[in-house]
């Protein structure tokens, strides 16, 4: 949890994005087990004594459905994560090159600057 | 690829390979499970469930993944070992083969390199060796073998569970072309910003000073956004294939359903296989996910690899363990010219000069124009291009590096002291001084009285981390090592930063010490420092142009009569650089 109390600090501005990626990618945990409860239904379907193939073809397009809406779902909580990673680390940047310009002249002289 | 991996692993190429034989073994014991659950599902589906059969089969899961994981650690054990040898032999090597580069290959640019690939690359190497080589061979085998399997059981089916995974690979071979390109680009663009941040971390006392904070932390500020935009650029280039591949490689199921739905009910495939592809088909998708990261790990490493080989082969001086001892030390260049590694344009062109033992020779000149290049030459910073340089009546290059380095004292115009206590950095001129010949040198180099007035005297730690010296003070500390190495050769390059008049005279008592019969090089600032020198050449745009006696020259009226009248007005001025 630390780690998380830490990323939100070092976030500022920023905070509520990360919150919201980091609440997405939950999400993406739970509906990533949709698949397997699917796959389990045709396999149930297959056992039963009277196996309806109708049903099995719906259960398909569903799964097929749920990929496609997962894959882009992945896509762009990625991109996002990606984009915000590299704001993220411009701005502590910025931030604390900026706070070493207003520093004194005498911090140098006592600190080794490598 | 391969080739520069046998190269790199040299001696230890056999426990290398057994390495990645056990893995390839290990790979191929990994599918005997799914054979299993499908001997499995036959059972339970048959007439005569066999009670003691079907427990054997699963008695034996465990037994198959025990000896699985067995040889892979015994591959693992190989291979952190091989990585372990042969990165000790590469330091080694690479440690030996720096001793024997050219000393001019150690410039700024050369030695930041030289650093990270004994640090980082090096270590990058080991992380492959060790893990990612033998990973690399299981994440590829461990398909391969699943997928014959596959083939073998059910053709049709087969088929089904691998159409959609070739489709992510044609995506992903099409885009790894264009990646070695950005591989670069980020590569690149990592270094500028690692620079920009040294420079304006290192700098930043300066900058305040000279109050110029806004201006170099707008550049500081727009090279971080470079950086930046050139991230966000990739991961969106990136993206839509890795997803592409992503979506096509986990959703097998959608295939394999549907045909094996069909060939069901056309019963050309039973159900125990059916059940057995529904189960295989998603897990032989996901064996493909490693193999994208594996891509990117290969393509970076390779980088890493072509680097250290790269040191590894630089081109070294040629040198013999035995050949001649000089006799007598003065210096004769004739008709020499030189060029840096890399540019057309001679720095220097048909130089020709001769001091005799024991006398001193003086270098001045515009900056720029070659001083500095000429003196590095002596001690074989670099071979010279075309014409000779002699000591006595030898070429330089037929003495052993060794010798020849021996009787030169070099004292450089960038001042640089180890982390460590005065008297460790004079004693590098002479590694089994006694204290008390480094004291000697010490005084001789009139460091002695501001040594004594430091908190912990010869023990005083100083560089880069210690204590700050004036450059006055570091100045005299590299002329009492050079007092130290006694050679019968200096070669002064004399600092051109700015110097105190109390400090000057400092040094010029340590210079005139250190001088006393010797054959000296000396490039001077200062031309009032050098008025009584036997000679004077003075040097211009790699040419010698005017030579002779400081009164001759002045008689001349040519560049060096010009700079000594701009010399004296600047000292009648008060104003002294
Ligand atoms: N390691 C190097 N690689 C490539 N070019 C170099 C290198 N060192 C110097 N040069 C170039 O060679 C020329 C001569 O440089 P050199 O350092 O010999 O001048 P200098 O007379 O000593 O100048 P100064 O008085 O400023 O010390 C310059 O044009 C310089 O840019
Ligand atoms: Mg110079």
């Amino acid at each position: 949890m630390g780690m998380f109390r830490e990323s939100f600090f070092l976030a500022g501005n920023n905070k509520n994005r990360l919150k919201f990626i980091f609440s997405l990618m939950a999400l993406r945990g739970i509906v990533k087990i949709l698949p397997l409860l699917i796959l389990y239904l045709v396999v149930l379907e297959l056992l039963s004594a009277r196996v309806d193939l109708g049903k099995i073809l719906v259960l398909t397009a569903i799964l097929a459905t749920a990929f496609f809406v997962i894959n882009i779902w992945d896509h762009y909580l990625a991109l996002s994560a990606m984009k915000l990673g590299h704001k993220l680390s411009y701005d502590i940047r910025i931030s604390l090159s900026d706070k070493l310009r207003k520093l004194s002249l005498g911090f140098f002289s006592r600190r080794p600057t490598g | 690829m391969l080739r520069d991996l046998i190269r790199l692993a040299g001696k230890r190429k056999a426990k290398l390979i057994s390495s990645c034989f056990l893995s390839i073994i290990s790979s191929g014991l990994s599918v005997i499970p799914f054979l299993l659950i499908y001997q499995l599902l036959l059972l339970l589906f048959s007439s005569n469930t066999n009670q003691e059969n079907t427990w054997f089969l699963v008695a034996l899961l465990p037994f198959v993944y025990t000896i699985m994981y067995i040889v892979l650690i015994y591959a693992y054990d190989l291979s952190h070992r091989a990585a372990y040898e042969i990165l000790y032999d590469v330091r080694i090597e690479l440690g030996q083969r720096m001793t024997k580069l050219p000393l001019g290959y150690f410039n700024e640019k050369n030695t930041g390199e030289t650093e990270t690939i004994m640090n980082e690359n090096v270590e990058r190497l080991e992380f492959f060796l060790a893990h990612h080589l033998p990973e690399t061979i299981t994440t590829i085998f461990v398909p391969g073998f699943l997928a014959a399997l596959l083939f073998a059981l059910d053709w049709w089916m087969a088929m089904a569970s691998t159409s959609l995974i070739i489709i992510a690979l044609v995506i992903i071979l099409l885009n790894a072309r264009k990646w070695q390109g950005m591989v670069d680009k980020f590569l690149t663009a990592q270094s500028r910003v690692n620079s920009t941040i040294v420079e304006y971390t290192q700098g930043i006392a300066a900058i305040k000073a000279f109050n110029q904070t806004a201006e170099s932390f707008g550049k500081y500020r727009k090279n971080m956004a470079m950086w930046r935009n050139t991230l966000v650029k990739w991961s969106k280039e990136t993206a839509l294939p890795f997803t592409l591949y992503q979506a096509f490689i986990t959703s097998p199921l959608v295939v394999i359903i549907p045909v094996g739905v069909w060939l069901y009910r056309h019963e050309t495939l039973t159900l125990e296989m059916f059940l057995l592809f529904l189960l295989v088909g998603p897990i032989f998708g996901n064996l493909f996910m490693r193999i994208y990261q594996f891509l990117r790990y290969w393509l970076e490493e390779k980088e890493c690899m072509d680097r250290v080989n790269k040191l590894r082969y630089a081109k070294v001086l040629p040198d013999y363990e035995e050949g001649r001892s000089p006799s007598r030390f003065d210096i004769t260049f004739r008709d020499v010219s030189f060029s840096y590694d890399g540019d057309e344009k001679n720095v220097l062109h048909g130089i020709n000069f001769h001091v005799p033992q024991g006398t001193m020779c003086a270098l001045v000149g515009p900056s720029g124009t070659g001083k500095t290049t000429i003196a590095r030459l002596v001690p074989r910073f670099w071979d010279v291009k075309n014409g000779e340089i002699l000591i006595g009546e030898c070429n330089i290059k037929d003495f052993p590096l060794e010798r020849l380095l021996s009787c030169i004292s070099l004292v450089f115009q960038e001042i640089y002291l180890f982390n460590d206590t005065i008297l460790k950095n004079i004693r590098l001129g002479k590694p089994e001084a006694t204290e008390e010949e480094v004291k000697a040198a010490a005084c001789a180099a009139r460091c002695d009285e501001f040594i004594e007035k430091l908190p912990d005297g010869y023990n005083t730690l100083v560089g880069e981390r210690g204590l700050g010296l004036s450059a006055g003070e570091k100045q005299r500390i590299c002329i009492a090592r050079a007092l130290l190495k006694d050679a019968p050769i200096v070669i002064l390059d004399e600092a051109t930063a700015f110097i105190d008049p109390e400090n000057e005279k400092l040094i010029q008592e340590a210079v005139n010490n250190l001088v006393k019969d010797r054959t000296v090089l000396v490039i001077a600032h200062m031309l009032s420092t050098i008025t009584n020198v036997d000679q004077i050449l003075v040097v211009e745009k790699g040419r010698i142009v005017e030579r002779g006696k400081h009164k001759e020259l002045v008689k001349e009226g040519g560049l060096f009569s010009r700079m000594w009248e701009a010399h004296i007005s600047a000292l009648g001025w008060g104003i002294r650089s």
